[in-house]
């Protein structure tokens, strides 16, 4: 093969960082686009000169619905893509994701079954909730464990587990019929009944997660070379995947006890970002914490406007454009 | 230097290989021979502390590589695998760049002298236009002299090279081995091949392995028909004009 001559190559690199700079730049844009819409829009519509009035409807709305729910939006939307982009990342599937291989489903188990029992305990939520993925990650771990771990079998085990969990969550469902819609809001994702401290409960483990993800951006580049490489240039591969586990299992079950089972982000995001921002984690970690906020509150806007006066749990709109940009990705991309 | 004693590795619980005992000297060029399940990648992957030690012991530089950490051996030995699967989707610059934060802490960056490493290794395999390709997008020549580049990033002392020649043609082995071999006057290289002409041009010590076992080990006048004949079971001519075997 001919060596490319140097001005084309000269070329070809300006155009590489061309384009993703207008694609960093258009995540942010979509950021602060999503977040006004978020803020705007919705089956009231805002007067904006009444906003800093104190004790007007508008300024409560805007201050103690909208508010929170846009700053919890992106907060779980970032901590769910997070999750499923660290998933993806060492178990080298794409498929890989806090929904798919469990996390949430164990997450869930113990979320639901701490709603029935104890349902007081809503600071400890993330902690349950933590607790239960963490568990369910340690199953799925052990179960997938011969010989070192293989990410494909991790992720069949998870898929197991995962079915194990849901079927326990919807007994617990048919065991407590009173509960059943709240129940089902839980099980689908909602971010309707957000209030100001459930911020409280996504951000610490979002600044943990995002900083040890940033931390480690550089192994995780080394880990994508595959095992014996990664062990070769000095990477512990067990202790740091087992690491990350952590971390992801971490961010998702902060996620669930915040809006519930959310689907979709965790997988979709990473995947779409992972095609269009390039190899370096560092930057993939930024921006599916980014993208998945934005498109999380997207999303939300859209359940909440789509058949006003009455609202969607986002969990369905997200699955609906995630399920149709996905197949769109897959038949383009793959 | 590596110095197998009596030493078993296993993978999993199973002993692949046992009873070894031979010497690797600093610098030079080592071939390990044998047919396919004798244990080749096995004692590769042993010596980068992949594959686990059952037995003896297994030292580099006087020292059992149990004792090593996972960062003190990756500033001495580099180890390019048979299976490149996971550099596809990298360019040149990234998988070099990757090779250099090998002996970096969390928040520390690369120096100018990595930098200055990168381009000169670059230069000197005469792949710096190559920078922002994909790995993907490469020819097999190309692509070999970018993993060779990859392993020399780590300033090792020991290079293990798994079958480095596999899925390219004749041309493109002949540039890889003749690139490998200028090498061996600066480090020990440990290489896997199949082909027993390569292996009889291009090693000054030549290791045969069989049935989990070392079955000969020395110069490459030890490859001999009688002992192809009791490795492999074939029949081969070796033509001593050209020193080269005919099968």
């Amino acid at each position: 093969m001919q060596p490319m001559p140097m001005h084309l190559t000269i070329s070809m690199k300006n155009c590489m960082n061309q384009n993703k700079r207008l694609i960093k730049t258009t995540i942010i844009i979509f950021v602060f686009i999503a977040s006004i819409l978020g803020l705007l829009l919705g089956t009231i519509q805002l007067n904006l000169h009444n906003l800093f009035t104190q004790g007007s409807m508008d300024n409560l709305i805007f201050f103690q619905v909208r508010l929170p729910r846009v700053i919890v939006g992106l907060l779980v939307g970032a901590a769910l893509s997070l999750s499923g982009t660290i998933l993806q990342a060492i178990m080298r599937n794409s498929l890989a994701s806090p929904n798919i291989i469990g996390v949430n489903a164990g997450a869930g188990l113990f979320v639901t079954f701490s709603t029935i029992f104890y349902p007081g305990l809503f600071f400890l939520k993330p902690l349950i909730a933590f607790i239960g993925a963490f568990l369910t990650t340690l199953l799925i771990y052990k179960a997938s464990y011969v010989h070192g771990i293989r990410p494909l079998r991790m992720v069949l085990a998870g898929v197991a587990v995962s079915a194990l969990a849901n079927s326990l969550i919807s007994l617990s469902y048919i065991l407590n019929p009173d509960n059943m819609k709240s129940m089902l809001s839980f099980s689908i994702g909602s971010l309707s009944l957000i209030e100001n401290r459930d911020i409280l409960l996504i951000l610490p483990s979002l600044i943990i997660g995002g900083t040890v993800c940033i931390i480690t951006a550089k192994k995780m580049n080394i880990m994508m070379l595959g095992d014996d490489i990664a062990l070769n240039l000095g990477v512990r591969v067990e202790s740091f995947r087992l690491l990350m586990i952590i971390i992801s299992s971490l961010l998702a079950s902060s996620a669930v006890a915040v809006v519930g089972l959310l689907g979709f982000i965790g997988l979709i995001v990473p995947h779409i970002v992972k095609l269009i921002i390039g190899n370096d984690y560092k930057d993939i970690y930024i921006y599916s914490m980014l993208f998945g906020g934005a498109f999380l509150v997207f999303s939300d806007t859209v359940s909440r406007v789509i058949i006003a006066p009455y609202e969607l749990p986002v969990g369905i709109v997200t699955t609906m454009i995630g399920a149709i940009f996905f197949i769109f990705l897959v038949r383009r991309k793959v | 230097m590596i110095i197998l004693k009596d030493t078993a590795i296993r993978v999993g619980k199973k002993t692949i290989l046992s009873g070894l005992n031979c010497t690797i000297h600093d610098k030079g060029l080592t071939t390990i021979l044998g047919p396919n399940g004798s244990g080749k990648s096995t004692l590769i992957k042993a010596i980068s502390k992949i594959n686990t030690i059952s037995q003896g012991e297994l030292l580099i530089n006087g020292k059992d590589v149990r004792s090593y950490s996972v960062k003190e051996l990756a500033e001495i030995v580099a180890y390019l695998p048979q299976n490149t699967k996971g550099f596809k989707q990298t360019t040149v610059g990234e998988l070099l760049t990757c090779a250099k934060y090998q002996n970096k802490g969390l928040f520390d960056q690369l120096t100018q002298k990595d930098l200055r490493d990168i381009e000169e290794l670059l230069t000197q395999f005469n792949i710096s236009h190559l920078k922002n390709r994909y790995i993907s997008s490469l020819s097999g020549g190309e692509k070999q002299r970018v993993y060779l580049s990859f392993a020399l990033c780590q300033n090792p002392q020991i290079l293990l090279l798994d079958e480095p020649t596999t899925y390219l043609d004749i041309a493109y082995q002949k540039e890889l081995l003749d690139m490998v071999w200028s090498l061996k006057k600066d480090m020990a290289i440990v290489m896997v091949l199949h082909d027993i002409n390569q292996a009889i041009h291009y090693s000054d010590h030549i290791i045969v392995l069989k049935e989990g076992t070392l079955f000969k080990e020395g110069l490459p006048s030890i490859i001999t028909e009688d002992l192809l004949q009791q490795v492999y079971h074939i029949e081969a001519k070796y033509l001593q004009d050209e020193n080269i075997f005919v099968f």
